[in-house]
């Protein structure tokens, strides 16, 4: 049933343990694993502490690379859930836009996600990118609380 | 890990999937499955077999036409259950708004997953399209699967 599963990280806990869920599903239907992340400047601030305050805008190498912490962090997870991550993607652009394009990319048949991430720190609204995603997804969508 | 799961019924197609993803989940899980069936004028008319033109209407429909349209939608889905070689657990037949007697549902049995289809009845009459997956997935406390 689910043989290709895209799941969508930001560096909260909702989204790592969507993650881990994801890990446990693609061991039971051998499926592939595929992992994407769109750094944005709230996940930055996270990520340096500073409570969700950016007072002075983040180059893009900087997002970047908080970024590929955060694919590589992901990936530790799946290895320790006894799982191989198939592919990471690193992309810019809006996260719901993003992990629907990766899912009709490789053709997944369940895409994976926090329900609500970073968005209750600054502007984003709470659940905002997993509202966009189940709304436009063509296949089946998992919420994470 | 999805040791409950909660699957909620409308008579649509989508929910039928819903239910079979449920039952595919439950096998590998080993999980009870529990359904969830809220009569609304929309979907008691579409399981009773009524006219296209009882989708549109304010009437609602008789205690009796709820009971059946409940009865048919629900041992529909325990038929799907026993065609994937699964058991449910329990059936429940409500009435009131249907996310929230999914909400409820699942809080009285401690869900840990619920599953219902992304879109059901609601490209007849009134209900907007997804109303019942988005206010489900807003407010459930635990992990919700929308299938399409």
């Amino acid at each position: 049933m689910f043989k290709k599963i895209v799941v969508g990280l930001d560096g909260s806990e909702a989204s790592e343990k969507a993650l881990r869920i994801a890990c446990d599903l693609a061991q039971k239907y051998g499926a592939k694993m595929h992992i994407v992340h769109t750094p944005q400047v709230e996940t930055l601030a996270v990520y340096m502490g500073a409570g969700g305050a950016v007072s002075v805008t983040p180059s893009q190498n900087e997002l970047d690379a908080v970024g590929a912490q955060v694919i590589e962090n992901g990936c530790a997870i799946a290895k320790e859930c006894g799982q191989k991550v198939a592919k990471t993607h690193l992309i810019h652009g809006n996260p719901a836009d993003q992990v629907l394009q990766c899912a009709e990319d490789c053709g997944a048949d369940l895409i994976v996600t926090g329900r609500r991430g970073l968005g209750s720190i600054s502007g984003l609204l709470q659940g905002s990118t997993s509202q966009r995603v189940s709304h436009l997804a063509k296949c089946a969508y998992l919420s994470v609380a | 890990m999805f040791k409950k799961i909660v699957v909620g019924l409308d008579g649509s197609d989508h929910a039928e999937n819903a239910l079979r993803v449920a039952c595919d989940i439950g096998q590998k899980y080993n999980s009870e499955i529990h359904l969830v069936y809220t009569a609304h004028p929309e979907t008691v008319g579409f399981a009773v077999g009524a006219v296209a033109g009882f989708h549109a209407a304010s009437t609602m429909p008789t205690a009796a036409e709820v009971k059946a349209a409940g009865e048919k939608v629900l041992a529909a889905g325990a038929a799907i259950a026993k065609e994937c070689g699964q058991k449910t657990t329990e059936s429940h037949m409500e009435t009131g708004n249907a996310a929230d007697q999914i909400l409820a549902c699942a809080d009285a049995c401690g869900a840990d997953l619920i599953i219902t289809g992304r879109r059901g009845m609601g490209a007849i009459g009134s209900l907007l399209l997804g109303s019942t997956s988005q206010r489900v997935a807003h407010l459930a406390k635990c992990a919700c699967l929308s299938v399409i």
